[in-house]
């Protein structure tokens, strides 16, 4: 096994220039193939807020949103997110430093205990207020009114959290589309 | 662990079949990547040559020629569903695609993908780590099979949810490799063998799944797993009947490949339900244990029967 692992690592990958939009600005690197999107993200842009949790597309802490899709960033490859639109989580932070209503929300009804499966969970709950909103519909999804309980369950269950129990998240997710209303 | 060394990305589907019989020898196919991702880090695929089909437009489209359906093999399991004739005509498959895994990861797997999944075992499927301190199992080169102590036949699960739906509406392959395009019936792919579960040449690509339109049917598709989401299949079934009460009987999950039942409705359901019992190879290689996925098969099929009664 460590004999393998010395062999791999002392290997030269070839690389590929990419570049995307990322939280907005538009953002280019070099990477080698078989690099997934979330290492892109923590290692070459520093940005932690992407968690990576299971690496087997289990756990959800690694989603983010491509071109407003939400997908597992720890499968997805690096190289197909060249010319795509990406937003983590630190793009939810409004320029004036306020949070995304989706935080806010979050934040207000308690449903953060130890954080790791939040930005995630986050991500996914803007991908449903994309869906619900009109003014940027995903394509061939554009919904009216707001989700209930069983959609928003649905929605969420490629997230997993260990600690709340999902009932604060539902509460704050419910909420959040009351507000909006 | 990822072992590759080279990373190429086709334009078109000859360009692809030629870089892969080029890379022969150790190469993969790549498009939703959900599946063979998993099997990279983990270190049971170690393939040196990804070769990224996800650019290639043409396999993506749902069409209809003649009497058949044919829905492209990158069409993403979330996409079915958007598709009208598919609605109408085969709601079960949405069904089954909306019972693969987790609402991300089904924005971009494929249903050819998915029908290609590789084949799973509670043994084989674990860290390279976890692996070698159990001792290499059969489908990992090793010289027994630790799920059942023998050392004659990998019995790891097929674990494919659209595809026991696809077979029980007799839906064709259309390939297409260097020699040119081949059609198959989908259940004639699938070997029984759960070291080398599929007998497609590996340079061949999916063109369509061709499913036969106006012959009007019906399939009840149920899947055991212990959560509602995310879980692979402890047996899926898929039973269809169609006007002239034909049924045909598939179990997933229970078998290194997809157990297939035909027969007619009448008949007793009894003979069926204890045939499909007899025919499964179901050993201790899943979270649920082999006497209880054994009585499911039997529950999951008298529903259905009751169903289709109604």
């Amino acid at each position: 096994m460590r004999e393998r692992m010395k062999k791999v690592k002392s290997v030269q990958y070839p690389q590929h220039e990419i570049s995307f939009i990322l939280n907005g600005k538009k953002v280019s690197c070099k990477t080698k193939g078989s690099a997934v999107l979330l290492d892109v993200i923590r290692d070459v842009f520093e940005l932690k807020g992407t968690k990576p949790g299971c690496h087997e597309g289990e756990c959800g802490a690694c989603t983010v949103l491509v071109d407003n899709v939400p997908v597992n960033s720890c499968l997805f490859l690096a190289v197909n997110a060249d010319g795509k639109n990406i937003l983590t989580v630190e793009g939810l932070l409004h320029a004036d430093g306020t949070l995304d209503p989706v935080q806010e929300s979050l934040v207000q009804n308690g449903a953060v205990q130890c954080g790791f499966c939040s930005s995630g969970m986050a991500m996914s709950l803007k991908a449903l207020v994309h869906q619900y909103e009109n003014a940027h519909p995903v394509a061939g999804e554009i919904k009216k009114g707001i989700p209930s309980r069983d959609e928003i369950k649905k929605h969420l269950e490629g997230n997993l959290c260990r600690c709340t129990g999902y009932v604060k998240i539902l509460d704050a997710a419910e909420k959040l589309f009351l507000n909006n209303e | 662990m990822i072992t590759e060394k080279k990373y190429i990305r086709p334009q078109t589907i000859d360009e692809a079949i030629h870089v892969a019989h080029d890379h022969h020898h150790s190469f993969r196919y790549i498009a939703g990547g959900t599946d063979v991702m998993v099997n990279k880090f983990q270190g049971t695929d170690e393939t040196n040559c990804l070769i990224d089909i996800s650019g290639l437009d043409e396999l993506k489209e749902i069409s209809v020629e003649g009497n058949a359906l044919k829905i492209g093999s990158l069409v993403r399991l979330d996409d079915l569903k958007k598709n009208e004739i598919i609605q109408k005509n085969f709601p079960a498959l949405i069904e089954a695609a909306h019972s693969v895994a987790s609402p991300m990861l089904r924005k971009t797997a494929t249903i050819g993908g998915n029908l290609l999944c590789e084949n799973r075992c509670s043994f084989f499927n674990q860290s390279d780590w976890w692996r070698e301190s159990v001792g290499y199992c059969l489908k990992c080169e090793g010289d027994v099979c630790i799920a059942t102590g023998g050392t004659k036949a990998c019995f790891s699960k097929f674990v494919s949810d659209t595809a026991p739906v696809l077979i029980s509406v007799n839906a064709l392959l259309e390939t297409i490799d260097r020699d040119g395009t081949k059609i198959f019936s989908l259940e004639n792919i699938y070997t029984g063998d759960g070291i080398a579960p599929r007998n497609l040449p590996g340079t061949s690509i999916i063109r369509h799944i061709i499913l036969p339109l106006h012959q009007p049917c019906r399939t009840i598709f149920k899947k055991l797993r212990p959560r509602e989401a995310v879980d692979f299949t402890s047996l899926t079934t898929a039973v269809t009947v169609n006007e002239s009460g034909k049924i045909k009987i598939v179990l997933g999950g229970v078998d290194p490949k997809p157990v297939v039942i035909e027969g007619i409705l009448n008949g007793s359901s009894e003979e069926y339900i204890k045939m499909a019992m007899k025919k499964s190879r179901v050993v201790d290689n899943d979270f649920y244990s082999r006497s209880y996925r054994r009585e499911m098969i039997r529950v999951f099929l008298e529903q259905s029967f009751e169903e289709l009664k109604k």
